[in-house]
């Protein structure tokens, strides 16, 4: 068991070293950052405790799933197994156990160790293999996946632009809309692998215009329909409906946009630094677009080949 | 024809691939064969241009890239797309607009279900319906046999001698000497980053045999087992 205690330290120090601040200011920048971040969440919110357990429960979560307690059972005995699985989930509710003890009832502490010492003779189910079905399912892949991701955000978003109608709230209404756009864009928020720009035989330029009318048409799909239903309850105020779809549709081309100009790398902070002006200035997105789009052109015709 | 003329590739510094010159002729099949590290995945992503190189690859066809079938070793799958979207995302990608998919699926994949949560040798069958399905005339294939079940295998043999006869270029690699020599007409034995050997059809056994003996040594005698 202390083999492979020295085994996961190692590799935490790795990961500390590979953040590119070397391991000793890893780790003090880690635990700055969770302390720090922790007395926040209890400044800011009588749910922090809530919270607090939840995240720590997250965190046993993902020590208790199959692949990984597979392995452990392969490697050692059976009580071997159970001793290493609960000193391993005391060592991670650790940190919070302190906080909550500072910060909450003196249970809250005591009843998450409880809880990780109980989880650690639990180990999660295979995941159920369902396929949630998506109106995108012929469609590229962003849309598809984005949906069956972010489901469940939908109806809530539709059941706000209801209640901004029912209290006759636009501006909430206007929230819930522009809530869809948020969404969609984060289905744009990561690098496809190269495989998936390189297969096709288009230029550069049909790549970026697919892209980018492709997302227009489907974003559409999510967010027209409480836009309308919105419109009809608020009709004398269309012209402020029109204005926040356009910006919406204006920043998701901007995000395609960075996306393929950074790509294959994530978006840099240059990027979302432009990108987050666009936000608090939306006239910047005129000028962010074209930028963006020829940089993106630039930069997609090496994985593209494109000789021309 | 694709046409390889001097190509080499460094990684920080260190030569992966050295001055490879080869010509790949339509309805030939072309096995690359070495050791682990050898280069046969670098040379063949240099070949369909997802790494940059130095020399020259040409293609008689134009842009070899869009017309080339390539199944990567190591395979990339999104989490959350069922195998029927992911070869219509492959063949979308090459403007093919391909009528009753579930017909063409000769492996009997559950394609309502997230590739994701296929075994290795599905996801390996899923890859290669998909780029069969976009109507290539090149096809490069890293490993196509590798964690495939038996009666896969001989499906894909049958499929690269169909190709051939169809004229395509094929071009693959495999750790499996039987599946080269029934589908190759000619292998190229690539050694630290160089084509060491070519070697015709009727010679394939003597080059079994050279390689038994070179690769074997007195290495089982070392091991001394008990």
């Amino acid at each position: 068991m202390g083999d492979y205690f020295k085994l996961q330290s190692l590799l935490i120090r790795r990961a500390l070293s590979e953040t590119g601040f070397g391991t000793r200011a890893g780790f003090v920048l880690l635990i700055s950052f969770f302390s720090v971040s922790s007395i926040y969440l209890f400044y800011i919110t009588r749910y922090a405790s809530f919270i607090y357990c939840l995240t720590a429960v997250g965190f046993l979560l993902r020590l208790s799933e199959i692949k990984r307690n597979d392995f452990l059972k392969t490697i050692f005995t059976r009580s071997l197994y159970y001793k290493t699985r609960i000193a391993e989930n005391l060592l991670v509710v650790l940190p919070f156990t302190v906080f909550l003890f500072i910060y909450s009832p003196f249970s809250y502490s005591i009843g998450l160790a409880i809880f990780s010492i109980l989880f650690g003779f639990v180990t999660l189910p295979k995941p159920i293999k369902f396929t949630l079905p998506t109106p995108f399912y012929k469609h590229p892949f962003e849309f598809i996946i984005g949906f069956r991701n972010t489901f469940f955000l939908y109806p809530l978003l539709y059941a706000l632009t209801f209640v901004a109608v029912y209290v006759d709230n636009f501006n909430l209404g206007i929230a819930s809309v522009l809530g869809v756009f948020v969404i969609v864009v984060s289905f744009y928020a990561r690098p496809e692998n190269v495989y998936y720009v390189w297969s096709f035989s288009s230029t550069p330029k049909q790549f970026i215009f697919t892209k980018l009318i492709t997302a227009l048409l489907l974003v559409s799909v999510l967010v027209l329909p409480p836009a309308l239903f919105l419109l009809a309850f608020n009709f004398y105020s269309w012209h402020y409906l029109i204005l926040f779809l356009a910006i919406g549709y204006l920043f998701l081309g901007a995000v395609i946009g960075a996306k393929y100009a950074a790509y294959p790398h994530h978006i840099n902070i240059p990027q979302a630094f432009t990108l987050g002006l666009c936000i608090y200035f939306p006239p910047l997105l005129l000028v962010a677009i074209p930028y963006f789009l020829y940089d993106a052109n630039k930069n997609l015709k090496h994985v593209l080949n494109d000789i021309s | 024809m694709i046409s390889v003329k001097g190509l080499s590739k460094k990684f920080d510094g260190k030569v992966v691939v050295k001055n490879i010159n080869l010509d790949f002729e339509p309805g030939n099949v072309y096995g690359i064969v070495g050791e682990n590290g050898a280069g046969k995945t670098t040379l063949f992503r240099c070949l369909a241009g997802l790494e940059t190189y130095e020399g020259i690859i040409s293609c008689a066809t134009g842009a070899l890239k869009n017309n080339l079938g390539f199944l990567p070793a190591d395979l990339f799958f999104f989490s959350k797309i069922t195998g029927m979207e992911y070869i219509r995302l492959l063949c979308n990608a090459r403007k093919k607009n391909i009528q009753h998919i579930e017909r063409k699926n000769i492996f009997d994949l559950p394609l309502g279900q997230y590739a994701s949560t296929y075994s290795t040798g599905m996801q390996k069958k899923l890859a290669l319906t998909a780029i069969l399905l976009q109507e290539n005339d090149y096809f490069i294939l890293d490993e196509p046999f590798n964690g495939v079940d038996i009666q896969s295998n001989i499906l894909i043999a049958e499929i690269i001698l169909e190709l051939k006869k169809l004229g395509k270029t094929i071009v693959l690699s495999s750790h499996i000497f039987s599946t080269l020599s029934t589908t190759c007409d000619m292998l190229h034995l690539i050694h630290n980053g160089s084509i060491s050997h070519s070697v015709k059809k009727e010679d394939f056994n003597q080059l079994e045999d050279q390689m038994k003996k070179i690769i074997i040594g007195d290495k089982i005698e070392r091991l001394h087992l008990k």
